[in-house]
């Protein structure tokens, strides 16, 4: 029986390992596995660097926001997360919105308020289309939960750019970077060191860019994760805590029973059976 | 002490908590009230305390003209 076992958790972690190291033929399809990098917010009890999503917005309003849109972000959302309210009042304002009607039934543009969306660069998929050679640039909002990888799929995407191995051919008009399924992204590489000043004097390499930039997008799709991991931790405090008085009250009452010895006094006309009944057939 | 043998602190408790369930229950919500303000100030410290310098009430000084 013991040999039996061995051979099948052997052969099932086998078969694992064999899943998860595999090779194959069109594995560019994939795209390359990004490594892990030490984003604070991955660890189990780790919160966001909110002084990094603050320089991530400004990565995203200065480089990425001329062609993605962050739809479901509003002005209201960064207050108290990486701006105070009249630094985003003050931002919100520099942006045209069209509201209306007036009383006249005309559409008129005002300076944004703080209940604003973060503007779109295109009004519609189609003017995406038409301004990008006909490729989409998705939004950002929930991107870092959209992708396979999260966060270490977009970080090393964007720093993974690098000329096509011997033999690989792009398509005029795409690039190559071997974290992108199939190889060939539309998108070409936008950040380089320097491309953006930060006001707090952070040093902008071009990895410091890309590493608040992918937090800020990370906070964008997960804004409460903060909260999150708090009440999360509280929650698994307080549960062990209540699991262990739960056993031992259980042990508690049931002791009792369970160490209870039951004792059989016979009567006096009791008449003793023959001995054991016989086990051999 | 109330009248009566008090034999342990579990006798005393039983007969001045437990038994009348008026008082067991005003007893459990005290405790609860007092357990979870207690609780919830502690952790709180201690999570404000672990997460210093990253949260954005850490870095407004620099941005807010107070």
């Amino acid at each position: 029986m013991g040999a039996s076992v061995v051979t099948a958790v052997g052969s099932g972690i086998g078969l694992y390992y064999l899943e998860k190291n595999s090779a194959h033929a069109n594995m560019e399809a994939d795209g390359l596995h990004p490594p892990s990098y030490p984003f604070p917010q991955k660890k189990l009890f780790g919160t966001f660097d909110h002084a990094s999503i603050r320089r991530g917005f400004q990565v995203f309003k200065e480089v990425c926001s001329a062609c993605h849109s962050l739809d479901l972000v509003y002005w209201r959302n960064l207050v108290g997360v990486a701006y105070s309210e009249d630094e985003v009042r003050v931002m919100a304002e520099e942006f045209e919105y069209t509201d209306g009607p007036n009383d006249n039934g005309e559409m008129f543009e005002r300076p944004g308020k703080l209940t604003d969306p973060i503007p779109r660069p295109y009004a519609n998929e189609e003017a995406a289309r038409a301004a990008n050679a006909g490729a989409l640039p998705p939004d950002l909002s929930l991107i870092t939960k959209a992708r396979h990888g999260g966060v270490d799929y977009i970080y090393a995407l964007l720093t993974g750019y690098c000329d096509p191995p011997a033999g690989v051919e792009i398509r005029e008009g795409l690039n190559y970077n071997p974290y992108f399924p199939g190889g060939s992204i539309a998108m070409a590489q936008n950040i380089f060191d320097g491309v953006v000043e930060f006001e707090d004097g952070t040093p902008n390499t071009a990895s410091q860019i890309t590493k608040d930039v992918v937090t800020f997008l990370n906070w964008a799709a997960e804004p409460e994760l903060d909260d999150r991991k708090k009440i999360g931790t509280k929650a698994i405090l307080l549960f062990s805590i209540l699991t262990a008085i739960s056993l031992w009250v259980k042990r508690n009452r049931w002791h009792t029973l369970k160490s209870r010895k039951i004792a059989f006094n016979p009567p006096s006309n009791w008449k003793k059976p023959n001995g054991p009944p016989s086990t051999k057939h | 002490m109330v009248g009566g043998f008090t034999r342990s602190l579990s006798s005393f408790v039983y007969r001045n908590f437990f038994k009348k369930e008026s008082v067991y229950f005003t007893t459990v919500v005290a405790s609860g009230v007092a357990f979870s303000i207690t609780f919830n100030t502690m952790f709180d410290r201690y999570w404000d305390r672990k997460t210093a310098g990253t949260k954005w009430e850490d870095i407004k000084g620099d941005y807010v003209a107070n």
